[in-house]
């Protein structure tokens, strides 16, 4: 079986990654590498792929059938010796809908977290990004890898919001960046219902196990009392990684931001947060 | 023509890599990212903005699609090189 978990970034992706690599019988990937960024390819590159796919519902379809398909997944699960393979990674979020389609058994699981925090996180002033999954402020120098990343990153390509964009900076960009990939997660949820399952950021922050575990069981592949204990302690051990990776904040909170940018978040928020209760109900229903 | 400009891009190719301490890495028009492994995420951007000043290549991010193997490179300069 093949789970792709999909976010923004900035969702402890690479956290979860290490960890469930850890677990027996699951073998995880961040974005195509083994447990973490320094692990070998497992899966093909698709990072450049990531805005292609985005514009065009048929380049989606190409990049899956040629990257993601059932025939690839199978054969690196098999290599890898696991029931279960796991890719955690910003750009499944405009190809879960695809994969899903391709991969009659595969899951999904989207990772939303709120705007505000994913765009303090995200956005990047001066220096160095570690983790560069948004947009940095427009004049803040980048260094290859900063540079290869935004290279794939969704972007407006039609509509209003491409004359808005070059006199953006980093937080207007990151609030649509923010908007933009959760609106395609909500999609894949609304073509896919039961298929691609939602983890709220707060709750997996509080609570990482029971979160992850309670993921693995909806999708039909529960851990034992054993596993759950491995998952713990690897969760345990990759926190400590992950917050030497994280690299801090430097936007302030939204009070700090201008008008401008506090109504673009408002307004993202309202639409997003409709979106999802909406999904939520009619599941329910 | 076409097999002149395979020649030409190989050789830029070699020369990036070699200038990242991979010296002496096969290239042919058939290698591309992560085959030779040199030509990692970190070559490609170097690779993408020689290969477009030394040919002449008007390009933007949005072109980086077509850099990811030495065939595609010579089939994207074929059709926009001034």
């Amino acid at each position: 079986m093949f789970l792709a978990i999909a976010s923004t970034g900035r969702t402890a992706t690479s956290y979860i990654a290490e960890a469930l690599n850890k677990v027996p019988g699951i073998a995880a990937l961040h974005e195509g590498h083994l447990g973490n960024d320094a692990g070998p390819d497992v899966l093909p590159m698709v990072n450049l792929d990531n805005f292609q796919c985005f514009k065009s519902a048929s380049r989606a379809a190409e990049v899956v059938a040629a990257k993601r398909s059932t025939a690839v997944l199978d054969v690196a699960r098999s290599e890898l010796g696991v029931a279960l393979l796991v890719d955690v990674a910003y750009y499944n979020s405009v190809l879960l809908d695809e994969i899903l389609t391709q991969a009659p058994d595969a899951h999904g699981a989207i990772i939303m977290r709120d705007c505000e925090s994913f765009v303090r996180s995200a956005t990047w002033f001066t220096g160095t990004d570690p983790m560069p999954v948004g947009w940095p402020e427009p004049a803040k120098e980048l260094d290859a890898r900063e540079r290869f990343i935004g290279m794939g990153r969704l972007r407006p390509h039609t509509g209003p919001d491409v004359d808005a964009w070059p006199a953006w900076g980093g937080i207007e960009r990151n609030i649509w960046l923010w908007r933009t990939t959760n609106t395609v997660l909500c999609d894949a949820r609304e073509r896919h219902p039961g298929r691609v399952h939602h983890i709220d950021f707060a709750d997996f922050t509080r609570n990482p196990t029971a979160v992850l575990a309670s993921l693995l069981a909806t999708i039909g592949c529960p851990l034992g009392e054993s596993a759950t204990g491995e998952l713990e302690r690897a969760l345990v051990e990759a926190r400590s990684h992950q917050n030497e990776r994280m690299g801090g904040y430097q936007a302030g909170p939204a009070d700090t931001w201008t008008a401008g940018q506090r109504r673009l978040l408002a307004e993202a928020q309202m639409a997003i947060e409709s979106r999802v209760e909406s999904l939520r109900d009619r599941r329910v229903g | 023509m076409t097999e002149g400009l395979v020649d030409e891009v190989v050789a830029i190719v070699e020369s990036v890599l070699a200038a990242r301490g991979a010296g002496g890495v096969t290239v042919t028009v058939d290698s591309g990212m992560a085959n030779p492994p040199a030509w990692d995420s970190l070559a490609f951007v170097e690779i993408f903005t020689t290969v477009s000043e030394r040919l002449g290549l008007d390009v933007s991010d949005d072109d980086a699609i077509h850099f990811m193997t030495v065939r595609e490179i010579v089939d994207f300069a074929v059709a926009n090189r001034r």
